[in-house]
């Protein structure tokens, strides 16, 4: 995995791209907090979310095979979730099917149904949020937004340096690895090579330890106080602001048409 | 020793000696007690200085990945003076001119400096410290890991960049070639101070120290 790998996507250019920071994550935040209120007993609010979802990735002109990649990330967890919950939520007991098995009976619930149904729409629109977001936003892009909507500074200088410095260590992790292979590592007994192996850990650790010193000497001759000061980031533009309004009406019109009409009507 | 403005030292002298030390010295990296013992442009190295002091000498460090941190190249070279309190278009303007002092193309602007090769990395540490005005360029072995046509490329850089250079390095040819003066460290102490070509040239002096002769000396002979 490289950083080009990871801003890939983020890098071309369509109008989703070029729509300020900020805007894209406030839409996608605003976006994935409706889902989550959603009433999962109906299918048109969720159909309709996909749909702007989708209408929002042919905007980005993005090719659908990696973005479905990087969303099938999430499918471990949701998958287990999903396969798990129409068994272990009784509800109020209502069984929608039951299976035997020898001597066991397997009890599909209705409620355990609906939650797995809430679970999977609900995951897969905000991961289709969350993923449409970093697709079309390069990262130093995405953390000045999140800055600009006052996310905590800390928080956010400790992302930027994890991005910077993650590939690095798996660098130097592979190097180490690669040193201790060339001299049989493999080959040795279990124990030594679990010595080996903590010794490897170990030395990284010091070496991210030096490194940060040195990172942070670096730092304060150029200056720095322990105040974080960024550049001005491009001004918004009112198409933008516009597109988003009208983004988050959609987004929002769908959440209270859902939530007013009768919980108990069929959809 | 002391250094006047405009001279380029090179500072040698075998591993341990104290080169990097007096470096980080400079601008007050490894403490900064009384200040007495340091002094940049007659005023001591002390907290009340600190901030001028760091801005006056541009300390380039012997690794490029401790000192380019940020996400992208352009970031890193605005580190500086945003931390000088410059912004807006005088911002940009001084990080585009000390990008184009050390020949780095615009495409590279937003680029993530971990994907660069060691020669760019190397330029835009240097470009990093352009930016704050640095009047006094310190620089930790600048020539190490580089490929010969990209160390040729930072020898010119340095040959033409008109400010106060201390150069601590084992590349005794390109001391012999930036700097007119070489001081000779050892063990913490000033064991020689004089013309680069005569410093190193002096065979006994050089072996007592774990250096050597350069070669291009040797031939010339």
């Amino acid at each position: 995995m490289e950083h080009s790998y990871l801003d890939e996507l983020a890098r071309r250019s369509s109008p989703l791209h070029r729509v300020e920071a900020r805007l894209k994550a406030a839409g996608a935040l605003g976006m994935i907090v409706a889902a989550m209120l959603l009433p999962p007993e109906r299918t048109w609010p969720f159909a309709a979310y996909l749909a702007v979802l989708g209408g929002l990735l042919l905007l980005a002109r993005l090719p659908l095979l990696p973005v479905l990649r990087r969303l099938a990330g999430l499918a471990p967890f949701v998958l287990t979730a999903a396969v798990l919950l129409p068994f272990t939520r009784p509800g109020d007991g209502t069984v929608s099917a039951s299976l035997q098995l020898g001597g066991w009976e397997l009890r599909l619930y209705r409620a355990g149904l609906l939650a797995a149904k809430a679970v999977l729409l609900k995951s897969l629109i905000s991961g289709g949020s969350a993923v449409l977001l970093v697709c079309t936003t390069p990262f130093s892009g995405l953390l000045r937004g999140l800055e600009r909507l006052h996310f905590p500074r800390l928080l956010l200088t400790i992302i930027s340096f994890l991005y910077r410095y993650l590939f690095l260590l798996q660098g130097e992790f592979l190097r180490l690895a690669r040193a201790a292979r060339s001299r049989n590592w493999d080959a040795g007994p279990l124990r030594a090579r679990l010595a080996a192996a903590g010794g490897i850990v170990g030395s990284l650790f010091l070496r991210t330890y030096d490194r940060g010193e040195r990172v942070y000497t670096a730092m304060l001759a150029r200056g720095y106080d322990g105040r974080s000061r960024t550049l001005s980031d491009p001004a918004v533009t009112r198409g933008a602001a516009a597109g988003l309004g009208v983004f988050l009406a959609l987004v929002l019109g769908v959440l209270a048409a859902a939530l007013l009409a009768a919980p108990g009507a069929t959809p | 020793m002391s250094v006047p403005p405009g001279e380029s030292v090179g500072l040698i002298g075998p591993n341990g000696a104290g080169k990097s030390t007096l470096l980080l010295h400079l601008n007050g990296s490894l403490g900064h007690g009384d200040g007495e013992r340091v002094r940049v442009f007659g005023l001591p190295v002390s907290r009340p200085n600190l901030h001028q002091v760091r801005r006056r000498v541009g300390l380039v460090f012997q690794d490029p990945e401790d000192q380019l941190f940020s996400p992208t190249v352009f970031e890193d070279v605005a580190f500086g003076p945003l931390n000088l309190g410059f912004s807006g278009a005088e911002l940009v303007q001084r990080v585009r001119r000390a990008l184009a002092a050390v020949e780095i193309p615009r495409e590279l602007e937003g680029r993530l400096a971990h994907h660069l090769s060691y020669g760019e990395k190397r330029r835009i540490a240097i470009a990093t410290v352009l930016a704050m005005d640095a009047e006094i360029l310190a620089l930790d072995e600048p020539t190490g890991n580089l490929d010969p046509a990209g160390r040729r490329g930072l020898i010119a850089l340095l040959a033409g960049l008109p400010l106060t250079k201390l150069i601590a390095t084992h590349d005794l040819e390109m001391a012999l070639e930036v700097c007119r003066r070489v001081v000779l460290l050892d063990r913490g102490r000033v064991a020689a101070d004089g013309p680069a070509r005569e410093v190193l040239a002096d065979e006994a002096l050089m072996r007592e120290h774990r250096l050597e002769v350069p070669l291009s000396l040797r031939l010339a002979r």
